[in-house]
């Protein structure tokens, strides 16, 4: 990674990124029976970057003030503190998640 | 330093979005078949999903392809690939040896996931008819983002 120019990196994480979001869009849209531009697409792509930032930064923060160098679904936690439904719905996405590595790992 | 895996799926990610455009059509037909149900599939999907997604969580190491076709078994609808997101946060971090662990990675995935419709959820009741444009974004952002 460290061997390719950061801009070079940057701008293909941002060309996934937007291909991502675009697919979702797309998958909304379907649902809702509502057009979409390309430049909303393209706003919300660049929403979507800006707040992975600033996610990044804040999950890093949180690890290491737990004293550890890897972030886990605690500090994912934490970062919905704000939001009671937010925090509620990745509380039960992590907990099933855990579910169901549990009955995965007794299976085998 | 990125998890090794991660160089070969962002290589791969060029050659496979063109299959996944296709297949997206088709999986955008199940979606919304299953829009229309998805909360109480939701709820099922408590006990009756658990086996299929428990058996696929070591596969998802494997390649990107088993994830698009994932998709066609439309058991979860489209979300921001685990090893985008990966890629992404490595490159923010400020610290090169902070890790995230891979539960941790896919509720941040789900978290983006939430981010992104709420985003589009909001920007549609905005404006009840026509084309969605950036200036709807523009007025629900400032909201969104306090409440996230």
């Amino acid at each position: 990674m460290a061997d390719e120019p950061d801009e070079d990196v940057r701008e293909r994480l941002r060309a996934a990124l937007w291909f991502a979001v675009g697919k979702m869009v797309d998958e909304e849209s379907l649902r809702r029976n509502r057009n979409v531009t390309p430049q909303f697409i393209g706003a919300l792509m660049e929403m979507v970057w800006t707040h992975i930032e600033s996610v990044a930064m804040d999950l890093e923060s949180f690890s290491r003030h737990a004293g550890r160098s890897t972030i886990t679904t605690d500090d994912v936690l934490l970062l919905a503190r704000r939001n009671q439904d937010l925090h509620g719905i990745i509380k039960d996405f992590v907990d099933k998640e855990k579910a169901a590595k549990a009955k995965g790992k007794s299976k085998k | 330093m990125p998890p090794k895996h991660s160089t070969a799926g962002s290589r791969g990610r060029p050659s496979n979005s063109v299959r996944g455009a296709s297949k997206s059509k088709a999986s955008a037909s199940n979606a919304r078949a299953s829009a229309s149900s998805r909360a109480p599939q939701q709820l099922d999907s408590d006990d009756s999903d658990v086996d299929p997604f428990a058996d696929s969580q070591p596969e998802q190491e494997q390649t990107e392809l088993e994830e698009v076709q994932d998709l066609d078994e439309d058991e979860e609808p489209v979300t921001l690939p685990p090893e985008l997101l990966t890629r992404m946060l490595h490159e923010f971090f400020e610290k090169d040896d902070t890790r995230i662990s891979k539960d941790a990675n896919k509720a941040v995935a789900k978290y983006m996931d939430v981010f992104v419709r709420e985003a589009i959820a909001r920007a549609a009741v905005e404006k009840e008819s026509g084309f969605l444009e950036v200036e709807d974004l523009e007025k629900v952002a400032p909201q969104l983002l306090l409440d996230v």
